[in-house]
């Protein structure tokens, strides 16, 4: 793929470099190269996720919720029903 | 190439001019040769609009062709789908799906990290489509579009 950017928007846009998509090319947008377009799309993707709140940042980083629901059922905090519910399911498949 | 339909109810593939299509009169649920004249479509309402999507086209894997943060063009002249997953996790969503350079819709927020999302969209024959990251750790896993 050959890549362009629009100037304006810093949009990357990718077409075919066998040139078969050359009359498709957008009208205003600027060639850049392949080391370009990765920092484009770099800086795109960073810009998006500064522009993220500290709450939202942290979703993206937390464990799976599973893996937290585990740890709470191995530090033995749940209520012993549903303990009891999980073990049956843990003892019917056992680890391999 | 063009489908003729005549006044006559037979229909033709061929080449051939184009002309208006005229269709009057239709009784319910019901099309023969009395109330259509004269139709002849031409190719590229073939292509758009009277061929289904799916018919001659097959799946094919794009993934090592595609990226996300890039903007496609379907020039294919058909309307093509595409089916994307990949990991990663986002309050707003994993993905944002934008077509011709407007926002269709983010997927579900994953609440945490390394979670599976996928997408599917269909773009219509000259428009773009992009995948935008909207949290982070995003990896493309596979992208694929009936073509």
């Amino acid at each position: 793929m050959k890549h362009y950017k629009d100037p304006n928007t810093n949009e990357l846009y990718a077409y075919e470099s066998d040139g078969s998509q050359d009359a498709w090319i957008k009208p205003g947008l600027v060639p850049v190269t392949d080391e370009q377009a990765e920092e484009v799309r770099q800086q795109n993707q960073q810009n998006s996720f500064n522009s993220l709140t500290y709450q939202q940042k942290r979703v993206t980083e937390y464990p799976p919720i599973g893996d937290q629901l585990d740890a709470l059922y191995k530090a033995g905090v749940f209520p012993a029903e549903l303990a009891a519910q999980i073990k049956t399911v843990k003892d019917k498949y056992p680890k391999v | 190439m063009a489908l003729v339909l005549d006044g006559n109810g037979t229909m033709t593939v061929g080449n051939g001019s184009i002309s208006g299509l005229s269709v009057g009169g239709l009784p319910t649920g019901v099309i023969n040769s009395t109330n259509i004249t004269d139709a002849t479509i031409a190719q590229g309402d073939l292509d758009t609009t009277i061929i289904p999507i799916g018919a001659g086209q097959t799946w094919q894997n794009m993934t090592s062709s595609r990226a996300i943060g890039t903007t496609y063009t379907n020039s294919t002249g058909r309307t093509i789908m595409v089916i994307v997953s990949g990991t990663g996790g986002g309050a707003n969503g994993l993905w944002g799906v934008t077509l011709n350079s407007a926002i269709s819709y983010y997927t579900p927020s994953t609440y945490t990290a390394s979670v599976w999302t996928a997408c599917e969209f269909i773009v219509p024959a000259g428009q773009t489509y992009a995948l935008s990251q909207q949290g982070s750790n995003a990896t493309l896993q596979n992208w694929s579009e009936l073509r």
